[in-house]
């Protein structure tokens, strides 16, 4: 279904990613691992599309996405792709229920509709009780699931999850990480989680490990 | 501290540079302005007292610029508070070095601006320059002091507080004065006892300095309020997001648009000045001042736009990563503009005419009336398309923003 092929990215002098090639299937769940500065998070934005490689090619069902025009790529970011941030970045002037009816807004959908699709995905995750809290009032944990919470609203293709647990302590990040696969089987939704954790990596059904921006000859792909 | 404040002025940023630089021409042009417009004062020319009176409220809204520009470069003067208390200085220390360098810039402008002034008034009255300067100084080191009181500095960090001040009773208490005092004013007229119609000027003076002061500080309540309306209305995600973001720091947006408001105010109170008085010359002069005011509350607006957009800049860019485009984030902008500037604006062209209609009803006509009241919509108009054409100008800022190396490394 996604497919990198031969992906090169240089930032400055610093090779970030050198030929990647990898492959994800409908419903998998993939860890992409390695040390830091491995080229984890540029492989991840190249495949959601928020990065261009300078080589190679990124293909969602048969489809050349590295070479659509900004427009095309924010819409199929927005459409097809669901992204989960180490630090949730959710918006925090807005209540749990808003955050979560953002995008959907952003894809015109009314607004009494959105809002009850955000409450559904809330109970989904267990945080139906913060739905009119801000963002401040939240815990870790529970910004985690609002935050998982809007990258699957859309019924997106892929969740990208950049350590999706890194800031929570490890009783919480096993149940956002719970909570996120667990949605994601359910939906046959494809999840593309970086990670440094071995603990997070051993939930995924496969994991790429990455060293300097390649895949070292006999590691796991 | 003189030493410390020294040794950090050698290390400054080049925003910071800019931000000094801002602060002292803003302080020059003010001071000119002021010394200016008290050598023009005469009560016995009710034309020059006029012009001198657009000068002097041209020099308010530089003034408001000067305030806002020391908010600019926050992020770098955060982390050198930081240092600082790293270093041993106590919260006092760090209060007291903002004061000195908000003194010292504004002095350095102001001796600038006193000196442009001597040198084209040799013949002129001069005994207004120390006291313009005094208040020019004592003013920056006010500003400096306040400017970063947002921020709580420890040794361990730099945090913004989490809670901004939200309205308070007191903004509301000076303006509902002011009003009540013009009111009282315009029913006694000739009156007062002893002081007769000069109890009525005092009366209404002190009445319209309180009512402008009071506008200035209550327009969080305005901007809190319409904020609450407009976003319980939203059909749009980009108007939602608008609003919820003014409701959360009206504080920030009122402080940023009482350079328009006082702008606004002026502009509508001329206006009906004008119908009633005549003096046309004296007017456009005062109008070109008004103009100039604008330009400043422009760039005082620019200044705020930037401090959000460094504020905002990690949520707006995961919402560019989850694919929401840039218009839609510079649309938000525009609604912010328009959500924050609409009630400000209104409600100062009209506290404008207000004043002027009280201390001049009995000379009043229907027909002047209707030009005051065309006027105060035409002053509303021109405050928000101010605040709109800002809106619109901060795309560069938007994009940088948007840069996805924001949200990199935590």
């Amino acid at each position: 279904m996604l497919e990198a092929r031969n992906v090169s990215k240089t930032y400055g002098r610093t090779k970030a990613l050198a030929e990647v090639s990898l492959e994800i299937a409908e419903g998998e769940i993939v860890a992409v691992t390695g040390p830091s500065g491995a080229g984890k998070s540029t492989l991840m934005h190249c495949l959601a599309g928020v990065v261009r490689p300078e080589s190679g090619e990124v293909v969602l069902d048969g489809r050349r996405i590295d070479t659509l025009v900004e427009a095309e790529l924010t819409a199929l970011r927005r459409e097809s792709f669901g992204i989960v941030f180490q630090f949730g970045e959710l918006v925090p002037e807005l209540t749990a229920a808003e955050n979560v009816a953002l995008p959907l807004l952003f894809n015109r959908r009314d607004r009494r509709e959105a809002m009850a699709t955000a409450a559904e995905w809330l109970a989904r995750l267990n945080v139906s009780d913060c739905a009119d809290q801000r963002i401040g009032e939240l815990s870790g944990g529970q910004r985690q699931r609002v935050a998982v919470a809007r990258a699957l609203v859309t019924g997106p293709r892929v969740v990208f999850a950049d350590e999706p647990t890194g800031s929570l302590d490890s009783t919480g990040g096993e149940q956002v990480l719970r909570a996120l696969l667990d949605t994601a089987r359910a939906d046959r939704t494809a999840v593309v989680m970086v990670t440094h954790d071995n603990r997070v990596a051993a939930y995924a059904d496969r994991e790429i490990v990455l060293r300097d921006g390649a895949v070292p000859a006999g590691a796991p792909r | 501290m003189i030493d410390v404040l020294r040794m950090l002025n050698r290390g400054r940023s080049r925003p910071e540079r800019v931000r000094a630089w801002l602060v002292m021409a803003g302080a020059g042009v003010a001071t000119f302005l002021l010394c200016t417009a008290v050598s023009l004062v005469d009560v016995r020319d009710d034309g020059a007292s006029l012009t001198g009176l657009g000068l002097a409220l041209l020099a308010l809204p530089v003034a408001g610029l000067v305030h806002q520009a020391n908010r600019l470069a926050s992020a770098t003067r955060e982390r050198r508070l930081a240092a600082l208390r790293l270093a041993g200085a106590t919260p006092g220390d760090v209060r007291r070095l903002g004061a000195l360098e908000g003194g010292g810039l504004a002095l350095a402008g102001s001796l600038a601006g006193a000196a442009g002034y001597v040198l084209t008034h040799l013949s002129g009255p001069l005994p207004q320059v120390p006291v313009v300067l005094l208040l020019m100084t004592a003013a920056g080191a006010v500003s400096g002091l306040r400017a970063g009181r947002q921020v709580i500095a420890s040794p361990l960090g730099v945090v913004r507080r989490a809670r901004v001040p939200g309205p308070r009773v007191r903004d509301l208490v000076v303006a509902v004065s002011g009003a009540a005092l013009i009111a009282w004013g315009a029913v006694v007229r000739a009156g007062f006892p002893i002081a007769g119609p000069y109890g009525m000027a005092l009366v209404m003076t002190v009445g319209m300095v309180l009512l402008l002061v009071g506008v200035t500080m209550a327009a969080t309540w305005l901007i809190r309020a319409y904020a609450v309306r407009a976003g319980a209305r939203a059909r749009s995600p980009e108007a939602l997001l608008a609003a919820r973001l003014v409701e959360a720091n009206p504080r920030a947006w009122a402080r940023a648009l009482s350079v328009v408001g006082l702008a606004v105010f002026f502009g509508a109170a001329s206006g009906a000045q004008q119908a009633a008085t005549g003096y046309w010359q004296a007017h456009a002069l005062v109008d070109v001042a008004l103009l100039l005011a604008l330009v400043a509350a422009a760039a005082a607006l620019v200044v705020h736009q930037a401090e959000e957009l460094i504020d905002l800049r990690r949520s707006f860019a995961a919402l560019a990563a989850a694919g929401v485009p840039e218009r839609s984030l510079g649309g938000v902008l525009v609604r912010q503009a328009v959500i924050t500037s609409l009630p400000v604006c209104a409600v100062a062209a009209v506290s404008g005419v207000a004043v002027v209609v009280a201390s001049a009803i009995d000379i009043y006509q229907v027909g002047w009336l209707g030009w005051a009241a065309g006027r105060a919509l035409v002053m509303t108009g021109v405050g928000v398309l101010t605040a709109v054409l800002v809106a619109l100008a901060a795309r560069p800022l938007l994009r940088g923003a948007l840069r996805l190396e924001t949200l990199r490394g935590g």
